[in-house]
């Protein structure tokens, strides 16, 4: 029997992106396979983006739906490829993580990356942003905080037998780059106890049209990626293809505990990377494409209640396969450069939760004071298949070279265990207290027709958090958390050679690891018409990986690429302590008839040791970091009628300008010359439901038609144009 | 086989008698001297014969910067004698390096000389030189973006695009000259297609590069106005990076100083020139442009010199080469005709010599006398610098 059901309420519920904090929004009756989103974000600085919001504001990616979260500043390099920033780190310096399963494998490369990328915004449930170093829960990467997604679930009630389905499908529209997508998806229950949601997608992006050429701050001119067509508007090197699909199937095996079984795929053919299509001075159909990008994420868990003494565990088994295959096109030439990584990763964890006991004070118990454990071990093991080749396209003859971009066969493993106890003192005063050990070890074999080095390496790693909140009045809180990052370096920072945005880049098989602590100060107040969330924090990074110049004589031998590279990049550990500062507010305002208004504003400012300053006791002058976002924030106006089916909101996005480039920034192209304009636009939403089945959402960005770059990005934001959904759910 | 035509032969010997003789004389100077020191033997040269020019020496221009430094120039930076880098690592040696190692690089146990006229190389060294001059940032990058300044710029003048390049093929010379040329030879060589020797689309790819080599300088010595690293860039697409007395030499003056060391010695006086020029005028965009052309154009004079008498040099073998050898020397010669047609119509009898360049791109091989006359003609054409 077919019974439709249609989650009105998850519908319309709590579409206020930045401002969720905190909250995770219930759609309906849902069990949910994860137990987590409690002990690992109370009294932390986070921000979650709940599944109404990413219907709301349509986002072209998983990162792009973090574009308003304060804090977060969201890079491109292609169209294709989005990494989000946070608190000035970003890539292989912040943890991904989906559903409990590392996403950050030993490949990771400094600066930003494409892999959250990989992860449809279509599948998911919510996206929780925790900002500040974070080690102790997730270990390596947990610099400069996690980003942690949650899919949607199978619904599954208890009270219904037989054979339930809902089916769901939507279709999207976006004119600034084409785009035409869709996916379909069916969420059944078999019987009581076993639930499962299939589903597939797919988009076709075509070139993104963006509102003309940004300018540098310094000399006016535009920067030199990326090469606009004719129409001084629409961008070589973007569009690209995409599909997905997911199978998810929880099982009841008691009231409180359930198993889990999932699968997650993404595939995207033929994106090219804007910076490097054509790269900067090379013929203008020269290009890097992206011809596969793959991610293949399958895992098991155990996850739920195991008795009163533990009310959250969960076990999980993982496999991942991330599969990249890259082609540089030369097409004058009659050559293509061909590049192939393979990394298959294992994955278990076992985290529990117990139950909160009560203490004693004196003779006698006391309510107000409490004590709850969290404890959890993990593992994960990477290994890497690599290869280049290349191709002479008028003779059909293909040679390979004997290394790729990472040393064939390495290995790269990483194991630790935590624990963290939370301390009730007193009803209105909480502390939180933790630590981790871990481990990783990275190995890789040795070719020397390339001159590479084999690597045997190990790091152990102590890390450490104390975090107190003290809750004056039921509606104001105040924390003050000191968390500890650190990040052993990986595959890439190791073994790798690649032509990144500033130049050749080559490995040091002798880097350390980087070591951070986060010192935040906080305040959230939550009254009927006013929620506030204020922090502020320091982070400090010591031994932070950095590229240095490099000199001709310094390439490793046997490497012509790096000889006759215009520049030349090594990873160092920087001698000494790098600091970046900053704060992030989140205001949202209720005014009668149901007329809102939010606002976020985040600031950084980041500076290390002169990586290219010669050893000196004179200590040479610090240099800005790399990449930090400027100054930048939204303002949002949003009517939402309770009596209304629909929502509309007038969203404005800014930035400030950049001028503080670190070194290596100034022979980014993806960096104007000088820094980076600041920009403004403006933004409309709304969405309208009709009748019980359909919905449709629409933006109306950039309305101004503003030019403008997000600083760090090779890609111009979209220019004026529509994003239109239908969603049809039975 | 088909005759030139007689009338073009006369052209060509009467515009080679209506040149006007240089006047050589000794050169005093130190550099001079140790440039005649340089080791031409036949393993680091073109194996196309002795130094042309080792009875006689070139005259500088008086406005010329040479060692001794006159009053021509003000004192420098360059007068202790050595060209004195603005940056210690200059990617360019790279790419001289990587033209040499197409050469003779002798990985896996390969014959030595790709670019050896006597010999035809096989389909596995076409393959590993394409390799080595498509390396990421190499030969190949540079040739696809390679402008030639002797023209004028067009209004746009970015030679990535296949509008600009198609209509300036003449500015755009990298990839609207040389890299067809270069890729046609790879390929013929790579298959075997066609009835020439393989050995002849290795000249074709010699010349091409070295026609690279020689445009290089050039426009790097005009950018380095605004990018000061530049000259040095210039200086190493000439010298590959070597001292002008040392006995291994690279890339074109590898080929020039064995043949005249005398305008190898001329050219490097012309790179001294141009980083005099940037040391007098330090500003980070150069403000003294007199200076700046007068160094550029004793700089140019040098180099134009330095490719015309590697072509004669090999006009001369091909007069006495026969078969494989013979089409070899004319595919180099002719792949350099339209760089040197350029440089031969501001001459007495420029465009008589124009066509006797043009008809080396004929179907036929010249015959030991008009590759003679043409050689002739060519050297008197365009005399020591």
């Amino acid at each position: 029997m077919l019974r439709g059901l249609v989650g009105g309420v998850g519908l319309w519920a709590l579409p206020l992106t930045a401002l969720a904090q905190g909250v995770a929004p219930s759609a309906e009756t849902v069990v949910r396979g994860s137990p987590r989103g409690s002990s690992e974000l109370r009294g932390r600085s986070f921000t979650t983006v709940p599944r109404p919001a990413l219907e709301e504001t349509l986002p072209r990616s998983t990162p792009d739906a973090l574009r308003t979260v304060p804090g977060v500043s969201v890079q491109q390099t292609a169209h294709g490829q989005a990494s989000p920033y946070l608190r000035g780190l970003t890539g292989q310096q912040v943890v991904h993580v989906f559903d409990g399963v590392r996403l950050n494998n030993g490949t990771w490369r400094q600066g930003p990356n494409q892999y959250l990328f990989t992860v449809d915004p279509a599948t998911l449930d919510r996206v929780e942003v925790v900002r500040g170093s974070a080690s102790t829960r997730w270990g390596s990467d947990a610099l400069g905080g996690a980003v942690l997604v949650y899919p949607v679930e199978p619904r599954l009630d208890s009270s219904r037998g037989g054979l339930t389905l809902h089916p769901r499908a939507w279709t999207r529209y976006g004119s600034a780059d084409t785009t035409f997508g869709g996916r379909a998806e069916l969420d059944a229950q078999l019987g009581r106890s076993v639930a499962i949601l299939v589903g597939g997608g797919y988009r076709d992006v075509g070139l993104l049209e963006s509102a003309g050429a940004t300018r540098s701050p310094l000399t006016g001119r535009p920067p030199q990626v990326p090469l606009l067509e004719g129409d001084g508007r629409t961008q070589r090197g973007t569009g690209f293809r995409e599909g997905t699909f997911d199978a998810r199937v929880v099982a009841r095996l008691s009231p409180g505990l359930h198993a889990v079984a999932a699968v997650y795929g993404y595939r995207q053919f033929d994106a090219p990377r804007t910076d490097q299509c054509p790269p900067p001075y090379a013929p203008e159909r020269e290009c890097l494409v992206y011809e596969e990008q793959f991610r293949t994420l399958a895992y098991t868990a155990l996850r739920g209640s195991a008795g009163t003494l533990l009310p959250e565990v969960d076990l999980t088994a993982s496999y991942q396969r991330h599969h990249e295959r890259r082609r540089r096109d030369r097409p004058l030439s009659s050559a293509v450069n061909g590049f192939l990584d393979d990394v298959d990763t294992l994955g278990l964890s076992f985290r529990a939760s117990t139950r909160r006991f009560g203490l004693s004070a004196g003779d006698r118990p006391t309510a107000a004071l409490g004590l709850r454990w969290n404890l959890g071990v993990d593992a994960q093991r990477d290994q890497v298949a690599s290869s280049a080749w290349i191709t002479f396209t008028d003779v059909s003859v293909t040679r390979p070279y004997s290394r790729g971009q990472y040393l064939d066969g390495a290995l790269w493993l990483q194991a630790g265990a935590f624990t963290e106890v939370e301390l009730d003192l007193h009803e209105r005063l909480f502390l939180r207290v933790g630590g981790r050990l871990s481990a990783v070890g990275a190995q890789a074999p040795g070719d020397p027709e390339s001159g590479s080095r084999g690597v045997q390496r190990s790091y152990l790693a102590p890390v450490a958090r104390a975090g107190l909140e003290f809750q004056p009045t039921g509606a104001l809180s105040l924390h003050a958390n000191l968390d500890q990052g650190f990040r052993a370096p990986n595959l890439d920072d190791l073994t790798a050679r690649q032509q990144a945005g500033p130049g050749f880049q080559f490995e040091n098989p002798r880097l350390d690891a980087e070591r951070s602590l986060t010192a935040e100060l906080g305040l959230r107040t939550r009254t009927r018409p006013v929620q506030l969330e204020l922090w502020g924090w320091a982070l400090a990074l010591d031994g932070a990986v950095t590229r240095v110049l490099r000199g001709a004589e310094e390439c490793p031998p046997s490497t012509p690429q790096c000889l006759a590279s215009w520049s030349r990049y090594q990873l160092v550990n920087a001698t000494g302590r790098s600091w970046i500062y900053g704060g992030e507010l989140s205001l949202k305002v209720l005014f009668p008839r149901d007329f809102s208004f939010l606002a976020t504003l985040a600031y950084a400012w980041g500076e290390g040791p002169d990586p290219s300053a010669p050893p000196s006791p004179d200590n040479p002058p610090p240099v800005p970091l790399s990449r930090i976002p400027p100054l930048n924030g939204t303002a949002q106006v949003r009517w939402q009628p309770r009596s209304l089916p629909l929502m509309t909101a007038l969203v404005f996005r800014w930035a400030a300008e950049q001028t503080r480039l670190a070194p290596a920034d100034r022979g980014d192209a993806r960096i104007p010359e000088g820094g980076t304009a600041g920009w403004a636009v403006l933004d409309l939403r709304a969405s309208v439901r009709v009748g019980q089945h359909l919905r449709t959402n629409l933006v109306l960005e950039n309305l101004l038609d503003t030019p403008y770059r997000i600083h760090g990005s090779s890609i111009n934001g979209p220019g004026r144009g529509v994003l239109l959904s239908l969603f049809a759910a039975w | 086989m088909r005759q030139r035509p007689t009338w073009l032969l006369a052209a060509l010997l009467a515009a080679a008698c209506e040149t006007p003789a240089p006047a050589p004389s000794p050169r005093a100077d130190a550099g001079l001297d140790s440039a005649a020191s340089v080791d031409a033997s036949a393993d680091q040269g073109p194996q196309d014969g002795p130094p042309t020019d080792a009875p006689r020496a070139c005259m500088a221009r008086d406005d010329d910067y040479r060692l001794p430094r006159t009053g021509a120039w003000m004192p420098c930076v360059s007068d202790r004698g050595a060209y004195a880098r603005f940056s210690t690592s200059t990617s360019t040696i790279a790419r001289v390096e990587a033209f040499e190692r197409m050469h003779r690089d002798p990985v896996g146990g390969r014959p030595l000389g790709f670019f050896d006229p006597a010999r035809d190389p096989s389909f596995e060294e076409f393959t590993f030189a394409r390799t080595i001059y498509l390396e990421p940032e190499g030969l190949d990058s540079r040739v696809s973006r390679r402008s030639d300044e002797h023209y004028p710029a067009p209004t746009v003048n970015d030679c990535r695009m296949d509008a600009v390049r198609m209509a300036n093929p003449d500015y755009c010379v990298g990839p609207a000259r040389l890299l067809p040329v270069l890729t046609e030879a790879f390929r013929a060589g790579q298959t075997g297609a066609g009835a020439a020797p393989s050995r002849v689309h290795a000249a074709r790819i010699e010349a091409a590069l070295l026609w690279f080599f020689y445009v290089s300088p050039y426009k790097e010595s005009q950018t380095c106005a605004t990018t000061q690293a530049d000259c040095d860039s210039a200086w190493a697409y000439y010298t590959g990076g070597a001292p002008p007395d040392a006995p291994t030499q690279l890339g074109l003056a590898r080929y020039v100083a064995a043949l005249e060391p005398g305008t190898h010695a001329r050219i490097f006086d012309g790179l001294l020139a141009l980083r005099c020029w940037r040391d007098l005028d330090p500003a980070p965009t150069a403000t003294d442009v007199a200076l700046r052309e007068r160094a550029r154009a004793q700089l140019d004079r040098a180099l134009t010199r330095g490719v015309v008498a590697v072509t004669v040099a090999r006009l001369r073998a091909l007069a006495t080469a026969t078969g494989p050898e013979a089409l070899a020397h004319q595919a180099f010669a002719a792949t350099l005709g339209p760089l040197l047609e350029r440089a031969v119509l501001t001459s007495p009898g420029g465009p008589a010599l124009r066509d006797g360049l043009r008809a080396l791109a004929g179907t036929s091989i010249l015959t030991p006398s008009e590759a003679r006359a043409l050689a002739d003609a060519l050297d008197r054409a365009i005399p020591c610098p």
